[in-house]
């Protein structure tokens, strides 16, 4: 059954293997010297001004909601276009009327703003 | 080359009309709020809300009129007769005219209230029919994946709406409460789903019925995760600790329409599903009921009591209805199920009407929430008293009421199926509801009006749903066999609920 | 007697990640062990022949509502201090009831004959298209109206602008708006 995912199993594990070995291999020969500038954080040299934990902007998530829901949209296409050939008009048809209520949501959405930043 | 299937669209006419009328009503918000002037008139927001509010009155009046067509004509037709998911029959558009019209009411009786908060926008009347769509799938649905498509179209909606009032913190909560609540529901009743199709194959009701004998193990769980998804959605106890919380935090209008519709399309849907699709498993499921009805009759009526809030009162007293619904559900009879629709429909104008009237008090956006600002309301409003009296008496199942008739007919249900310790526990609950509910005229009629917070006019919307939903009571209540109307004849509505359910007794 | 052994190690990996996101005090560490049950779900129905599926539940699931979450925490004031409350006194009622729950279902399950299954060959995106746009066209239909009401409300709750005035409390104590 899952005979033909052996490849990316093949690959999930020369990617844990590599990334285990690269830290390894540091840990290993890498010399170590401890001083005060190595634990601050890297920022082009400067000292950091303000905490770069703070509350994200709603608009990230109103983007990533709306990247969601057409995300989901996609994916019902994909299956239509696999079977686009042999529903012919009908399948067609059906996709279009599938579209409708999202095409008048995206409208909306635009018009009313929530695509601006 | 895959033949297309033969599809009978008109069966889908009530649906296809409220999603259009959904759709509508967005792109006139959109075009709406770029115009300056519409005929002479200056665009402002509450104009774009009120003639928004209308579009959605005409199409649910169209879808009205649709599905009492389908009634009048009877007989089923399916969508696609190679795998019917959504059958139109009696029932079906029986149950759908009533939705349609509980969510005309709503919207009449939401235009003034929503102005007066700020939020009198189109999208509030979008979700309105998106939701009523649901309902209407839902009530409609041969399949266990339409049941859930239509629940969760239902339900998303009315989360968004329970929100809606984005500036009032406690919208915000109900909105929460009610959409964490409402997914777990939903969660629960994918699991049942799921176990009901791994017994039996299929999740067509025809291919559940067929799949699983009596003392099947796992459809019994299956079964039992499915009730407890919808008791949720009815505020069954004990799945009804949301309840008093989101109808308190919704906007009024919000409450008036969830209380109502989701309660109507839930337990028609469960109707549908113990007459068509759990066929062998009725007498396992006869005992969950009674206890729970029990329960929720009691516990309903008693915190009810203990209220000092209108809306939370209310919530409760939606809880103990459905408690009353239950037996209906217990006794598994035609009678049983036919008193059900009956009750719904009484229950549908009381309640809304109930719920109406606080509306209809609510002063720019301050909702008269406190039992105790109803005092001297005779006083000061003497036609909201009246009609607010009436709906009290009616709740508590006064003679002459409709809510009386409908208690009457679900007591005789359970009468004539041998539940005589239901009936016992009903009656005495609906003794110790009429202190609760006729606490609310008595502080109207024989105190003194306490503070002057209240809205002072009525809004001819709000006017005419209360007088729709008195005169409905009344009638229902005096002659439900021949209700008076102008236009249409006298109408024989108990004859109508015998006929929606007589479907599934071979009628 | 493979596929039984991985069907176990998997399901002994899931309910591991699901434990820790429930468990964890971290809100990132508990949607990124999320992440990980979605994952290995992912590898299960590959192994029910369920391949279309595997991938909407990594684009989907994987992709999307984990960033979301992701997105969700970040806008959260000051998580990385706050720490969820994992210990609550009713830990021990809660998981007895858990184990209730579970036994009960087991039991069922086990004690059921479950009919005879045909052979569950992988299901192509062929016969999924086919399934969606013949025999279940009205749940394809309708899901297009359903997507359209989840993105009204994301906007209506979620937009700034337009849309009456901030809320009447505002969170600023601590942590900038």
């Amino acid at each position: 059954m899952l005979a033909e995912y052996t490849g990316v199993l093949v690959i999930l594990v020369l990617g844990v293997v590599v990334a285990c070995a690269m830290l390894g291999i540091h840990l290993l020969l890498g010399p170590r010297r401890k001083f005060a500038g190595k634990h601050e954080p890297f920022e082009c040299g400067e000292s950091q001004i303000v905490s770069p934990r703070r509350r994200y902007a709603v608009k990230f998530y109103m983007v990533a909601i709306l990247f969601v829901v057409f995300d989901v949209e996609a994916i019902f296409f994909y299956p239509w276009g696999a079977v686009f050939q042999d529903l012919g008009w009908f399948g067609f048809m059906a996709m279009f009327i599938f579209t409708i209520p999202l095409a008048i949501g995206l409208i909306y959405e635009w018009m009313k703003g929530g695509l601006e930043w | 080359m895959i033949p297309a299937p033969d599809l009978n669209l008109s069966v889908l006419l009530p649906i296809i009309l409220v999603a259009i009328g959904s759709m509508t009503i967005l792109m006139g918000e959109v075009l709406l709020s770029r115009a300056d002037t519409v005929l002479g008139r200056e665009v402002t927001e509450s104009f774009i809300g009120t003639v928004l509010a209308g579009t959605a009155i005409f199409f649910f009046a169209l879808t009205l009129w649709a599905s009492g067509v389908a009634f009048a004509g009877g007989g089923v037709q399916v969508f696609n007769p190679d795998n019917p998911m959504y059958q139109l029959d009696p029932f079906s558009s029986f149950v759908t005219a009533v939705l349609a019209l509980s969510a005309l009411l709503s919207c009449a009786l939401s235009i003034t209230y929503l102005s007066e908060l700020r939020i009198n926008h189109g999208e509030y009347y979008a979700l309105i029919m998106l939701s009523a769509s649901g309902m209407m799938l839902m009530v409609a649905a041969v399949d266990l994946i339409a049941v859930f498509l239509g629940l969760e179209l239902m339900s998303i909606p009315i989360y968004v709406l329970a929100g809606f009032d984005r500036r009032k913190l406690r919208s915000n909560e109900s909105a929460l409460k009610y959409f964490l609540i409402g997914s777990f529901a939903s969660a629960i009743l994918l699991y049942g789903m799921a176990l009901l199709y791994g017994v039996s194959g299929g999740t067509s009701f025809e291919a559940l019925r067929a799949g699983f004998d009596a003392d099947n193990p796992m459809a019994l769980v299956g079964l039992g995760l499915v009730v407890v998804g919808f008791a949720f959605k009815i505020s069954m106890v004990p799945f009804h600790q949301w309840t008093p919380d989101v109808y308190e935090g919704a906007p009024s209008a919000v409450t008036a329409y969830m209380s109502v519709t989701v309660k109507v399309a839930a337990f028609a849907t469960l109707i549908r599903l113990l007459a068509m699709a759990f066929g062998p498993l009725e007498a396992s499921l006869e005992t969950i009921f009674w206890v729970l009805s029990a329960l929720t009759i009691v516990v309903g009526n008693i915190m009810a009591i203990i209220q000092e809030n209108v809306k939370r009162m209310l919530a409760y007293s939606s809880i103990a209805h459905a408690g009353y619904l239950m037996i209906g559900l217990v006794t598994g009879t035609i009678e049983g199920y036919s008193a059900m629709i009956f009750y719904l429909i009484a229950y549908t104008f009381m309640n809304l009407g109930a719920f109406g009237v606080v509306v209809a008090l609510a002063n720019r956006g301050n909702d008269c929430e406190r039992i105790a600002s109803f005092a001297g309301l005779a006083r000061t409003r003497p036609g909201l008293a009246a009609v607010m009296a009436l709906f009290m008496l009616s709740l508590a199942g006064i003679p002459g009421t409709a809510g009386f008739m409908g208690k009457f007919k679900i007591f005789m249900a359970a009468v004539n199926s041998g539940d005589i310790w239901l009936l016992i526990i009903g009656v005495l609950m609906s003794v110790v509801s009429v202190y609760y509910y006729l606490r609310i005229p008595v502080l109207m009629y024989m105190r003194e009006p306490e503070d002057e917070s209240h809205r002072t006019e009525i809004a001819s919307g709000e006017g005419a749903v209360l007088v729709v939903c008195a005169l409905a009571v009344l009638a229902l209540g005096l002659f439900p066999n021949r209700v008076p109307t102008l236009l249409f004849g006298d109408l024989d509505v108990l004859d109508w609920a015998n006929r929606s359910v007589g479907m599934f007794f071979g009628g | 007697m493979t596929e039984s052994l991985i069907f176990f190690a998997l399901a002994a990996f899931i309910l591991l990640g699901a434990v820790r996101v429930v468990a964890s005090r971290d809100l990132v560490h508990a949607v990124l062990w999320l992440a990980v049950v979605l994952v290995l779900t992912a590898v299960m129905f590959l192994m029910l022949g369920a391949p279309f599926l595997a991938g909407v539940q990594l684009l989907l699931y994987t992709g999307g509502v984990i960033t979301l979450m992701l997105f969700g925490v970040m806008l959260t004031r000051r998580h990385h201090e706050i720490g969820v409350e994992v210990d609550s006194s009713r830990r021990l009622p809660g998981a007895l009831g858990a184990l209730a729950l579970f036994g009960a279902m087991a039991c069922a399950i086990f004690r059921t004959d479950l009919p005879a299954w045909p052979s569950s060959a992988p299901v192509s995106a062929l016969e999924i298209g086919r399934a969606f746009l013949t025999d279940h066209l009205i749940a394809f239909e309708v899901l297009s109206i359903l997507l359209l009401a989840a993105m009204i409300g994301a906007i209506v709750l979620g937009r700034q602008s337009d849309f009456g005035d901030e809320p009447e409390t505002v969170y600023r104590k601590g942590g900038r708006p």
